[in-house]
């Protein structure tokens, strides 16, 4: 099955190219310019993974990491940066990050961190479904 | 003196470091696009290799996108390196629509994550002076920089610069509050002050017009 994703980046250059190489490797794509398009689509559609850029006008990328997470707890979040540092990428694991890549990327390692983050997420969703379930039970007495 | 070598020890050196690490971001985000397009014209090929057409007009179009970003890499790397030879001992004057410009292009990122517009005017006139260019370009950007934080987001800020009779006049503005302790707070800034002191410059607002004045004699 395909993985569905979610691009997030200020720069529409590479917004548009990384998209356009992403979906002829069989992935869905969606792309927004800013967090705060971003939070709207999340509202309404699942993605497997969410690329965010690290620094964006506005929201940033660790804003936006920190207010997805909070709602969307099993939400896969992968940040691009143009600098990675050792202190911005513990910070960035310790607010929920599933990975943290530097700028330019290789789409090869992201792919595959991709398929990772999709695979993690559905043992999460499975698990909260059959938290669900046990709850239903529970409360009709079983 | 001693004042002035404390403070280009400190902030001075914090600005540099700052700068330089501002504008290496932003080459990478042209190299991360010019790394997208190599890796595009790869698929390509390999679909190409696989019996799909090649299509001219998107290799035509991945090419122009190349191209545009090297000449955006290139422009950040020539600002780069006008910014370094800034602390060349040799350079005993500075000019002035240059220096304004540098400082622009070094806060264009800046701005654009606070979605401030920036816009220099071009000065009628060449205005010179005689003033070590780095340590007019950290008075010009700390002024900037306290301007572009107090604007609101979609706002354009101005930057106008004149000479009348002996008096060079750098105008920021307009600003999106009339701020009257925004002045004195920035004059009461220790850096600011040394540079104004080592320019013989000031700075004082402009009430009506909601614009930062620096002025030097």
């Amino acid at each position: 099955m395909s993985e569905k994703v979610l691009l997030v980046d200020d720069e529409e250059d590479f917004l548009e190219i990384m998209a356009e190489r992403m979906r002829a490797r069989d992935m869905i794509v969606e792309t927004c310019t800013s967090a705060e398009e971003a939070y709207k689509k999340i509202a309404s559609e699942n993605f497997d993974a969410i690329i965010l850029d690290f620094m964006m006008p506005g929201v940033d990328g660790m804003r936006a990491l920190k207010e997805i997470k909070a709602k969307s707890p099993e939400s896969q979040i992968i940040l691009l940066t143009g600098h990675a540092t050792i202190e911005k990428s513990v910070e960035a694991m310790k607010a929920g990050a599933t990975d943290f890549l530097e700028k330019p990327a290789d789409l090869k390692a992201l792919e595959q961190k991709i398929k990772d983050a999709s695979a993690r997420r559905m043992v999460i969703v499975e698990k909260q479904a059959e938290e669900r379930i046990k709850d239903v039970i529970r409360r009709m007495g079983g | 003196m001693d004042d002035l070598l404390d403070l280009l020890q400190r902030s001075g050196l914090q600005f540099f470091g700052e700068m330089s690490a501002a504008n290496a971001h932003e080459i990478k985000n042209a190299l991360a696009v010019i790394n997208e397009n190599a890796g595009l014209l790869e698929d390509l090929v390999d679909l190409s290799e696989k019996g799909v057409s090649l299509d001219l007009a998107r290799l035509k179009r991945v090419a122009r996108q190349i191209k545009q970003q090297v000449a955006r890499a290139d422009h950040i790397a020539k600002s780069t390196n006008r910014f370094a030879h800034s602390v060349d001992s040799s350079h005993r004057a500075a000019n002035l629509e240059l220096a304004l410009s540098l400082v622009m292009d070094m806060a264009h990122r800046f701005a654009t994550l606070r979605d401030v517009h920036l816009k220099l005017e071009p000065l009628a006139v060449t205005i010179t002076l005689p003033v070590r260019p780095f340590i007019l370009l950290h008075l010009l950007w700390l002024c900037l920089h306290a301007c572009i934080k107090t604007c609101a987001a979609g706002h354009t800020l101005k930057i106008t610069a004149c000479r009348v009779d002996s008096i060079t006049e750098i105008r920021y503005g307009p600003l999106t509050e009339k701020n009257d302790s925004f002045v004195s707070e920035l004059r009461a800034s220790p850096e600011i002050a040394i540079l104004l002191r080592t320019l013989n410059g000031h700075l004082e607002a402009d009430p009506g017009a909601a614009a930062l004045i620096l002025t030097f004699k």
